[in-house]
């Protein structure tokens, strides 16, 4: 019974490992994305409970590498109803209209060890803009992970408007940070 | 009488009175910015309170210092023993609250992951990650403590004024600036 159960295992792993073709997209075991604001010289913290990426990473095989990552807007995260309910209505990031923000990578650049850009299109709150994330890959015994950080300027998307598109209270500019786990 | 006659030192009336100020404009700014519609107004009104927190945390840390190392005036003796022993435990709550109000206010921006730049110069360290429930009770204890501050105040005017209207013990002057 035993035997049989060592063969079973060996007999899947082996299938899987000669033939079945390798699904490209890794599984992204998980991941954070937060972001940090600036109110009055002050720094604010938020993040997102909710995203998916889809993900796939080679760093010999660049041009078939990618990135799709989308975020439910309304899972947005300040540790403040009153903020989180400001956030989400029409002046902000507007969920009732736009739920999701999205980036599609097009292209994915070596600049040097583990380090790359990725360049793509963002979408958030119906405007759709050139993006560049920095990306830098790092291996351990747990896995790859791929993390990074770069600044959004809110006012690009209309993110804040009205009275709140003035600077002097909420910048202009938000750096959001980035890391995911993947299971290759 | 003649216990009451002494004065407390120029610092200790100085630190009292800009503190009291103080106190009353954070407390009136606190009720009246927890009630704002959020907008940039009540943002900027939330720092400045934050700074103004932070400036009352930082004389109350020089006040009980003076007082630690200074020996304050003694209650008069026509004050029986349960009464001073009763005003000396509130003055020593109006200290502890003095500490903890403006801590528990950079512990609540803390948890909100908000930080305190004092006066857009001087960053302070956040205290706890951001958390949405410590946030909450944070606020709580801070909203708390601020009423019994406010009824250990209204306790304190009305003793120095017993003291000044009832018993004519001239125990005012002492804290005259």
């Amino acid at each position: 019974m035993k035997n049989i159960l060592y063969l079973t295992v060996i007999a899947l792993l082996s299938s899987s490992l000669f033939f079945i073709p390798q699904s490209r997209a890794e599984k992204v075991e998980s991941g954070q994305i937060n972001f940090t604001g600036t109110q009055m010289g002050a720094t604010v913290q938020g993040g997102f409970r909710q995203f998916s990426a889809d993900l796939h990473f080679d760093a010999q095989d660049l041009p078939h590498s990618y990135a799709h990552i989308t975020i439910d807007l309304g899972s947005v995260d300040l540790a403040s109803e009153e903020s989180e309910d400001e956030i989400k209505g029409k002046h902000w990031f507007s969920i009732q209209s736009f739920p999701q923000a999205r980036f599609d990578s097009s292209d994915i650049q070596r600049v040097g060890p583990n380090q790359y850009l990725v360049w793509g299109l963002f979408q958030l709150k119906g405007v759709r803009k050139p993006l560049r994330i920095p990306l830098k890959m790092s291996y351990d015994h747990s896995g790859r992970s791929a993390q990074g950080r770069f600044i959004l300027k809110r006012n690009d998307f209309g993110v804040g408007d009205g009275t709140w598109s003035a600077t002097d209270t909420v910048a202009d500019e938000v750096t959001v940070d980035y890391r995911f786990t993947l299971i290759p | 009488m003649n216990s009451s006659s002494a004065k407390f030192t120029p610092v200790a009336i100085g630190l009292h009175w800009i503190m009291a100020a103080g106190l009353v404009i954070a407390f009136g700014v606190g009720q009246y910015m927890s009630g704002l519609e959020l907008s940039p107004w009540k943002l900027k009104i939330y720092t400045w309170h934050k700074w103004l927190g932070v400036t009352l945390f930082l004389l109350v840390g020089i006040r009980v210092t003076w007082r630690l190392t200074h020996r304050p005036p003694a209650l008069p003796s026509t004050m029986n023993q349960r009464l001073q022993k009763i005003t000396e435990a509130a003055h020593r709550a109006l200290y502890v609250l003095m500490v903890l109000i403006p801590l528990t206010g950079w512990l609540h921006s803390s948890a909100a992951g908000v930080s305190v730049v004092y006066f857009n110069l001087f960053p302070l360290p956040n205290l706890v990650p951001k958390d949405k429930a410590l946030s909450h009770l944070f606020e709580t204890f801070h909203q708390t403590l601020n009423w019994a501050l406010l009824a250990l105040v209204l306790g304190h005017v009305a003793a120095a004024l017993k003291h000044q209207l009832i018993d004519r013990d001239h125990l005012m002057a002492r804290m005259h600036p």
